[in-house]
C-alpha cells in the first residue's frame, strides 16, 4: 500500500470521492491549481443562476482569489464576518443564492464534506442558501469515515461538526425523491490541487 | 381471540389497517424499497457480518457498564458548557423541557424527529403549557397536521397520498392539476423556513451520544436537524438512556451500519456532531445546550432476559422484512414503536398488561433477527414475552384450557392416536380442497382469514404401522396435509 500523500493514492481518492458524491446527487469539479479553482467557482455560481454569494473567511478562498473572481464576473458577494450581529449574518445567509464553504476534510468512500464552523465560518453558510459550493484542497481527502472521525474526535472535539453528503433530500411524500427540502438542492465540490 | 378482549387490541387495529388499500400499497412499496437498498448497501461492505458482530459487541459492552458511561457523558457535556438532566419518567422529561421553555419565555419550538419525545408525549405536554411545537421533518410535519401517529420508523407519512398532503397543506386544487411531490416539498420548505427563523427553542433527538467527549450525533437527510440545532437560542436534545456509545471508534462502526440498514445509503445527507453550546469567538449557534437523558423503564431491563432490546439503534430494518408489519403497517401496533422491535419494546416500556397481545403479532419467522445490524434475537425475545404473558395469567381461559388439553393428549400415545382419528372424522364437513376452511368456536376466529391444512385420512403412525409409508412418501406431494385425499 502507498503511504498517504503519494500522487497515486491521491488520484484513487479523487476517483472514489467523485463516484460517491455523484451517486448522492452532488456534483464534482476539478481544478489543477488555486486560481483555476476560483475560476471554476465562478462557473458554478453562474450555472446556479448567479449571486448573491456568501463566502466563509478562509485562506483557501483567498488563495483562489474567489471573491475577486466573482466580483470581476459581476456577482454580488459578501463574507461571513464574525464581528457582525447574528441576525445580520442570518439575513445574509437567508438572502444568498450560493453559500461557499471550505471543508476541513472530505471523505472519499462516501463523498462527504466535513464542515467545522469557526470564527469566519458560521453553521448555516452551506445550509440556508439553495446552492452549496465547497472548495476542497485535494490534500484534505481521507479514505473513510473512521479516518475522518479519528481526526475530529478525541475528548475535546469542536462545538459542532457537520458531515454533508450531497443535497438535502426527502422521500416522505409517496416515496418520490425530492432534493432541497430544508437545505440546498444543489451541492458542488470544487477539488483544488496544490493547496493544503 | 379478539372476541375475548374488552378493549381494542392489535387485531382490531390490524383489521382497520387491512381495510385501507392505499396504506397497504404504500407500506408495501416503502418496505420493498428499503429492504432492497439495505441488502445492496450491506453487500457492498468488505465484511458485513464481521461489522455486525463488532456492532453487537460494542452495544453489549456499553450496556454492561451503562451507569459509568452515563456519568462520563454527563461530566463531558457539563465540561463543554451544557446542562444535563436525568429523567426517570416521561413526566419528569416533559416537566424539565416545559420548565426550560417557561424560564426563557419560549412560545415557539421547532423540532426534528425524535422517537423518545413521542414516547414521553412531549408535544402534548408543551402544548398544554401554551407552547407551539412544530415538527420539521417533512413526514412528521405532515402527520402532525393530520393529527396521526407515524406509520413507519423512518418514513412516518408513507400512508399519505399526494392529494391528502395537498389538502393538509391547504392547497386543495379546484379541478386544477394535482401538485407534485416537488411542489409540495417546496411549499413546506418555505413555510417551515419561517418557523426555523422565528423559533425560540430547537428540540432534537439523539442517534448516538459519545461518552468520551459528551458529543451528541444526529443523522438526518433533510437538514432540519441541523437547522433546529443551529438557529434557535436554546437547543434541547432528548435521548433514551441507551443511546450512549463509549468512544469515537465505536461510533464509526455504528455510524457505518445505521444509514445502510435504514435506507441503504452509505451516509445520510447530514450527520451532525454537537458538543455543548456555541463557544467563545463563534458567531452563531445556540447559547444554551440541554441534554435530557430519559430512562422511562429502560434501566429496569438491564440484567434481565430482555436486556438485548436496548441494543437497538432504531434503523427500522426489522419492520421492512416483517411479514406482519408489511401487511398491517405501523398504526396497528398502537404506540410509537412498530414492527418487531415495537412488538418487543412496547410491552416492556409501556406495560405488559396493556400490550400483551403485541408479541403475538409475529409468525416467528426470524427475518427480523436476520437483518438486525446489532443482531438482537428479536424472535427469541418475542417468545420470551409470550411465555411471560402465560406465566402472568394474561392468556385467556380458552387458550389455557386448549394448551392443557394438548399437553395431556401429547403426553399419552393412546389418547393422542384416538384424538387424531376422531379429529380426522370430525373435520370432514369442514374441509374443502384438503384445507380446513371453517371450524367450531375456538378455531372460528383464526379460520376466518386463513385456511389450515386438513388432517390426512391416514395418519403418519397408521402409514408407518401398515408399512405403506414408502409409497405414500414417494408420491412427491409436499402438501402432506391435503395431498392424500
Amino acid at each position: 500500500m502507498n503511504g498517504p500523500g503519494t500522487s497515486l493514492d491521491r488520484e484513487g481518492l479523487v476517483r472514489r470521492f467523485t463516484t460517491a458524491l455523484e451517486a448522492a446527487a452532488g456534483g464534482v469539479r476539478r481544478a489543477p491549481d488555486a486560481v483555476a479553482g476560483g475560476q471554476i467557482l465562478v462557473e458554478v455560481v453562474k450555472t446556479a443562476g448567479g449571486g448573491p454569494v456568501l463566502l466563509v473567511r478562509d485562506p483557501v478562498l483567498e488563495a483562489a482569489g474567489a471573491a475577486e473572481a466573482l466580483a470581476a464576473a459581476g456577482v454580488e458577494t459578501s463574507f461571513w464576518e464574525p464581528g457582525q450581529p447574528p441576525n445580520r449574518l442570518r439575513q445574509a445567509a437567508t438572502r444568498a443564492r450560493v453559500g461557499v464553504t471550505v471543508p476541513r476534510l472530505a471523505i472519499a468512500d462516501t463523498g462527504t464534506l466535513v464542515l467545522v464552523p469557526a470564527a469566519g465560518a458560521g453553521r448555516t453558510v452551506d445550509l440556508l442558501p439553495p446552492v452549496h459550493a465547497a472548495v476542497v484542497p485535494t490534500a484534505r481527502l481521507v479514505p473513510d469515515l473512521s479516518a475522518a472521525l479519528a481526526r475530529l474526535g478525541g475528548s475535546v472535539p469542536p462545538s459542532t461538526v457537520a458531515l454533508v453528503t450531497g443535497p438535502s433530500r426527502t422521500a416522505d411524500i409517496e416515496l418520490q425523491l425530492t432534493l432541497g427540502v430544508h437545505g440546498p438542492g444543489t451541492v458542488v465540490a470544487v477539488l483544488v490541487d496544490g493547496l493544503e | 381471540m379478539s372476541g375475548l378482549r374488552a378493549r381494542p387490541g392489535f387485531l382490531d387495529r390490524a383489521g382497520r389497517a387491512l381495510a385501507d388499500p392505499l396504506t397497504r400499497r404504500a407500506v408495501a412499496a416503502a418496505t420493498d424499497r428499503f429492504r432492497t437498498a439495505r441488502r445492496a448497501a450491506l453487500d457492498a461492505l468488505d465484511d458485513p457480518e464481521g461489522l455486525r458482530d463488532r456492532a453487537r459487541a460494542i452495544r453489549a459492552a456499553t450496556l454492561a457498564r451503562l451507569p459509568d458511561l452515563i456519568d462520563r457523558l454527563e461530566e463531558r457535556v457539563r465540561a463543554a458548557g451544557g446542562h444535563v438532566v436525568r429523567a426517570a419518567t416521561a413526566a419528569e422529561a416533559c416537566g424539565y423541557v416545559a420548565g426550560v421553555c417557561r424560564e426563557r419565555g419560549a412560545r415557539l419550538v421547532v423540532k426534528s424527529k425524535s422517537m423518545v419525545s413521542e414516547e414521553v408525549g412531549l408535544n402534548h405536554a408543551l402544548g398544554a403549557e401554551g407552547v407551539r411545537v412544530v415538527e420539521t421533518d417533512l413526514g412528521e410535519f405532515i402527520i402532525q397536521l393530520a393529527g396521526e401517529p407515524p406509520s413507519h420508523l423512518v418514513a412516518p407519512a408513507i400512508h399519505k397520498s399526494r392529494r391528502q398532503v395537498a389538502d393538509l397543506f391547504g392547497l386543495a386544487s379546484d379541478g386544477g392539476a394535482e401538485p407534485d411531490a416537488a411542489a409540495l416539498t417546496a411549499w413546506a420548505r418555505a413555510r417551515l423556513r419561517e418557523e426555523f427563523l422565528r423559533a425560540d427553542v430547537g428540540l432534537s433527538g439523539v442517534n448516538f451520544a459519545v461518552a468520551e467527549s459528551g458529543t451528541i450525533v444526529l443523522v438526518t437527510n433533510e437538514g432540519n436537524g441541523r437547522l433546529v440545532t443551529s438557529l434557535p437560542r436554546v437547543h434541547v436534545a432528548l435521548m433514551g438512556l441507551e443511546r450512549v456509545v463509549p468512544t469515537w471508534n465505536d461510533l464509526a462502526v455504528l455510524l457505518t451500519l445505521l444509514p445502510r440498514s435504514a435506507t441503504g445509503q452509505k451516509m445520510t445527507s447530514y450527520v451532525s456532531f454537537i458538543t455543548g453550546p456555541r463557544r467563545a469567538g463563534e458567531a452563531d449557534g445556540p447559547e444554551e445546550f440541554h441534554l435530557v437523558i430519559v430512562d422511562n423503564g429502560r434501566s429496569a431491563l438491564l440484567g434481565t432476559e430482555y436486556e438485548e432490546v436496548l441494543h437497538c439503534i432504531r434503523c427500522g430494518s426489522c419492520l421492512n422484512v416483517c411479514p406482519v408489519y408489511r401487511q398491517v403497517g405501523g398504526h396497528a401496533y398502537g404506540w410509537v414503536y412498530s414492527g418487531p422491535i415495537g412488538a418487543v419494546l412496547t410491552p416492556l416500556l409501556a406495560g405488559m398488561e396493556t400490550w400483551d397481545d403485541l408479541p403475538l403479532a409475529s409468525s416467528l419467522c426470524a427475518a427480523c433477527t436476520e437483518v438486525c445490524p446489532v443482531k438482537i434475537p428479536l424472535h427469541d425475545l418475542l417468545l420470551r414475552l409470550r411465555s411471560a404473558r402465560v406465566r402472568r395469567g394474561l392468556a385467556g381461559a380458552g387458550e389455557r384450557l386448549a394448551f392443557r388439553l394438548w399437553a395431556f393428549v401429547a403426553a399419552r400415545p393412546a389418547a393422542y392416536r384416538l384424538a387424531v382419528s376422531l379429529a380426522a372424522l370430525a373435520q370432514r364437513p369442514l374441509v374443502r380442497d384438503g384445507h380446513l376452511v371453517r371450524g367450531p368456536a375456538p378455531l372460528a376466529a383464526w379460520l376466518r382469514d386463513r385456511d389450515f391444512p386438513a388432517l390426512a385420512d391416514r395418519s403418519f403412525q397408521q402409514l408407518w404401522a401398515s408399512g405403506r409409508l414408502d409409497s405414500a412418501a414417494g408420491s412427491g406431494d409436499a402438501d402432506a396435509g391435503g395431498g392424500t385425499r
